[in-house]
């Protein structure tokens, strides 16, 4: 677990929180990253971050996916934050859009995993309750679904049918126009 | 539901960050209550089996060790299971405009069926949509045969950017389309109150295929418009028109004949129309371009003229809107056509085709005047000067709230969307005259398997939407 060092190193390393995976391995990383977490935000309002967070329903591979998105969405809000003051300002509007168009590109690319990790990461978005990352990755499997057939959905995600042949049936002669 | 064998589940809680499977982090139960009252939420919200049934495959293959998993690694991971709760945080962001994806969601199994099927859903759908245009699902035209004398109304889906498809054939011989509005489709008879000797106009609704006939209003008119509405639009009263296409509505006629100009109100709640109330008019002929809803007024095109009429939903009353003067054409000595609208403001506005250029023109902050808020060229997008005969565009409809025109070159129909000036070919085969433009929301209603007792289970009471079914809700 996280050691407590000495008095020097926690001062140095106030604002930093340590996040513990399900396969124990540790992640330190700022309060301003970790409170993109609703959840970790709560807890470190309740002052239960000493010692480590564990995040038992995480593994280290997702928590250092989770991380790595929180850092860089933590920084857009930090940067939106300073220049809020020169709104008016072109050349900081100039900026502002350049860092949303690297934001955008930036989630293209981290949504560029299997099928699998993309429902970790749902999972660990909903647990973590982080709102933004839950957003882009239910719009990514709510894409992927799009114009596919019940088959090709199951297919996709493994998942089996269970519905009974009746049932099935009575769905798709009432729903024909959405397979045509 | 298929019953998992104990040691099967165990594996796959390891395998896999399973929710139902939480560790509670060891001496903090009593100080992180919130968190951990999350975890402990979904873990006893949520049985394990619930989530997603298992792949018989998988099922027949005992657990295998560690290291024979190692050997012979699936060359697709499994995708971990969710909880009905992220499979709607999935399904809420099916675009509004493709339906059929929702309805092939919830054949995929049970659970998901579920959540299509549910209540809370649908009603998270409409608070998600409380407040945003509802989409172009299609248009309504009438067709001619190629002898001219038979017609027939026809919904046109805006493929492929929309999947609605009526549940039913949405062709209607003999009858004529006239207005859509709030989820309604309203099409008359023609000749007006002829062929028919019961009803002069049909209310249909696209999503349900309820068809509803109306009788001859009170006066019969030489010119005449009507509109069809939610009831609440008139009456006063709060509707976001999201989902109350089933529900009551009104039909607004507004008529001129040799006695006078007058209107009267069909309500479907009382099956009857009101008295014709007799208007002081300017002496025109009622337009047949479509009316536009601003404000608490209906607007109508008026033949010949530079004035157009506005209808007072509150007081009933009539008045007159004078026009900035760009419809003469004074070449021909004559009127070009307009299409009313409801801008994005929800001011009134009105597009008018100038040659290549679509121009679109809107109420000013004073509602006193009007402005010329957009310029669009179309000669390259619509290739004008292309074809080998008449490629004048000509304006057919506009879709109010999406901002999407209609127009006509030869026998092509495209639509030109303002915001991004991009035009597609939506319809190619006989002239149509005009696009009634469809918008709604339209979630499917499902009946939801019974053997899911939780109160997400639900039935659906109000008949059905784009799509029907009880049976699931007989169980199995």
């Amino acid at each position: 677990m996280a050691s407590a060092g000495s008095g020097d190193e926690k001062a140095a390393a106030a604002a930093m929180i340590t996040l513990i995976s399900s396969d124990n391995e540790k992640f330190e990383v700022t309060e301003a990253t970790a409170t993109l977490s609703q959840t970790i935000r709560h807890m470190i309002e309740d002052g239960c971050t000493d010692g480590g967070v564990p995040l038992p329903n995480v593994t280290s591979k997702i928590l250092a996916r989770v991380i790595e998105y929180c850092k860089k969405h933590a920084t857009a809000a930090a940067g939106e934050e300073g220049s809020s003051s020169s709104f008016s300002d072109a050349a900081f509007l100039e900026v502002d859009r350049a860092f949303l168009e690297e934001l955008e590109e930036f989630d293209d690319a981290f949504l560029e995993v299997d099928r699998a990790t993309l429902f970790d990461l749902i999972l660990a978005a909903n647990y973590l309750d982080i709102k933004g990352l839950l957003n882009l990755t239910c719009q990514k499997v709510a894409d992927s679904v799009k114009g596919k057939t019940p088959e090709q959905i199951r297919e996709m995600y493994n998942i089996v049918n269970d519905l009974t042949p009746e049932e099935e049936a009575e769905i798709r002669r009432e729903t024909q126009w959405a397979f045509e | 539901m298929l019953q998992q064998p104990t040691d099967y589940l165990c594996e796959q809680t390891r395998g896999h960050h399973s929710v139902a499977g939480t560790q509670t982090p060891p001496g903090r139960a009593a100080r992180c209550s919130t968190w951990l009252n999350r975890t402990i939420y979904l873990a006893c919200r949520v049985p394990r089996e619930e989530f997603f049934p298992i792949s018989p495959r998988r099922k027949r293959n005992p657990p295998r060790s560690a290291a024979a998993s190692n050997m012979a690694a699936p060359l697709r991971p499994p995708a971990p299971t969710l909880m009905p709760e992220l499979v709607e945080e999935i399904l809420l962001r099916v675009p509004p405009d493709d339906p059929a994806t929702l309805v092939r969601a919830a054949l995929v199994c049970k659970p998901w069926c579920r959540v299509v099927a549910s209540a809370h859903f649908r009603r998270r759908l409409r608070d998600l949509r409380r407040g945003h245009a509802a989409p172009l699902l299609g248009f309504l035209c009438d067709l001619r045969s190629r002898g001219g004398s038979e017609s027939l109304a026809r919904f046109v889906p805006t493929a492929p950017s929309s999947s609605f498809r009526p549940p039913r054939a949405a062709d209607f011989p003999d009858l004529r389309a006239h207005d859509a509005r709030h989820g309604r489709v309203l099409l008359h008879t023609y000749p007006y109150g002829c062929g028919h000797p019961y009803f002069a106009f049909l209310v249909w609704d696209p999503a349900t295929d309820e068809r509803r006939e109306i009788p001859r209003p009170p006066r019969y008119p030489d010119s005449w418009k009507a509109t069809v509405l939610c009831a609440a639009t008139t009456a006063g009263g709060a509707c976001d028109h999201v989902d109350c296409h089933r529900g009551p509505f009104v039909v607004v006629f507004v008529g001129i004949s040799g006695g006078g100009m007058f209107s009267c109100i069909y309500s479907s709640e009382a099956a009857a129309w009101s008295k014709s109330v007799p208007v002081d008019h300017p002496g025109d002929r009622v337009g047949w371009e479509r009316s536009a809803l601003a404000g608490n007024a209906l607007y109508f095109v008026l033949e010949n003229s530079d004035r157009i009429l506005r209808y007072d939903l509150g007081t009933k009353e009539i008045s007159v809107v004078e026009l900035p003067g760009v419809r003469i054409n004074r070449v021909f000595a004559s009127f070009e056509p307009i299409e009313l609208t409801t801008m994005e403001d929800g001011r009134l506005g009105f597009a008018r085709v100038e040659g290549s250029r679509l121009c679109i023109w809107s109420r000013d902050d004073k509602d006193v005047g009007w402005v010329l808020t957009k310029v669009i060229g179309l000669t390259k997008l619509l290739r004008l000067g292309r074809r080998p005969s008449d490629d004048i565009p000509q304006l057919v409809g506009f879709a109010e709230g999406v901002g999407v025109v209609f127009l006509n070159v030869g026998h092509e129909t495209f639509t030109v969307d303002l915001k991004s000036e991009q035009a597609r070919k939506v319809y190619e085969g006989s002239s149509i005259s005009c696009a009634i433009p469809y918008m709604n929301f339209c979630t499917p209603v499902l009946g939801a398997p019974t053997t899911d007792d939780g109160p997400r289970a639900s039935t659906s009471s109000q008949g059905c939407s784009c799509t029907g079914s009880d049976l699931l809700s007989q169980g199995k």
